[in-house]
């Protein structure tokens, strides 16, 4: 019971944040389509002369600075290869960790609730067992 | 309450502006590197790094790899730590989280 709120309050968190998420997204387009538009008085930084914020290719520092490197190829199959089996490593890994996991806690809780009705007897018992004059 | 939220709202459409100003040059920046260097190997270049492995095996066997210079050792170990963490990067995303299991 407690599980099933707990899932619902995570579901509805997930919810809130994909709502989030998506209204910004919504809110960046608008302003690109609006800095589009020639009668934006707010966004004129975007538009309007050469060195203002305007993005100018040639003066960009890509232009200046140091040329890519050319990886060779050993290098480049064995990052990608790595990432590929660090990949399927986690979702193994996952896959066999998840149940282990499972399996624990349900063992917990079976644990927690004999425990829980041991304290309740115990607690019965003493409370019935002391006998003081002082009631 | 009012006031402050509106005021928020209001800033919203400034700070993204700065927002996507700051971050295009630099995103054409890594763009332009990337592009060359981060790309995955093309079907062609797989028989070459092949080669390249064999010709790895080759110096180690003719004890050539015992000349190699500290200073090529240091950078090419350096390269080979870079190599190794992209399978640590894979297995984040292959276990869905950055710390730990999600079990």
């Amino acid at each position: 019971m407690m599980m099933m709120m707990m899932m619902m309050m995570m579901m509805m968190i997930i919810i809130i944040i994909i709502i989030i998420i998506i209204i910004i997204i919504i809110i960046i387009i608008v302003i690109i389509i609006i800095s589009c538009s020639a009668k934006s008085p707010i966004l004129h930084c975007f538009k309007g002369e050469k060195n203002y914020f305007r993005f100018d290719r040639k003066s960009h520092p890509s232009f200046n600075m140091v040329p890519p490197v050319a990886v060779s190829p050993l290098i480049k199959t064995a990052r990608w290869s790595a990432l590929l089996l660090g990949v399927i490593y986690g979702k193994q890994r996952f896959d066999y960790l998840k149940p282990i996991a499972e399996e624990e806690r349900r063992v917990e809780e079976a644990e927690k609730k004999a425990r829980e009705e041991q304290e309740r007897i115990y607690k019965q018992l003493s409370e019935a067992n002391s006998d003081t004059i002082l009631k | 309450m009012a006031q402050a939220v509106k005021k928020v709202v209001n800033k919203v459409p400034a700070l993204v502006g700065a927002a996507l100003t700051y971050s295009k040059p630099r995103l054409a920046t890594f763009w332009h590197y990337a592009r060359v260097e981060l790309v995955p190997p093309s079907p062609a270049e797989i028989p070459k790094a092949i080669e390249a492995v064999k010709g790895l095996i080759r110096s180690y066997q003719t004890g050539r790899l015992g000349q190699t210079t500290v200073k090529d050792a240091i950078r090419n170990g350096l390269v080979t730590t870079e190599v190794l963490m992209w399978f640590y990067i894979g297995e984040c995303i292959g276990k869905g989280g950055i710390v730990g299991y999600d079990v």
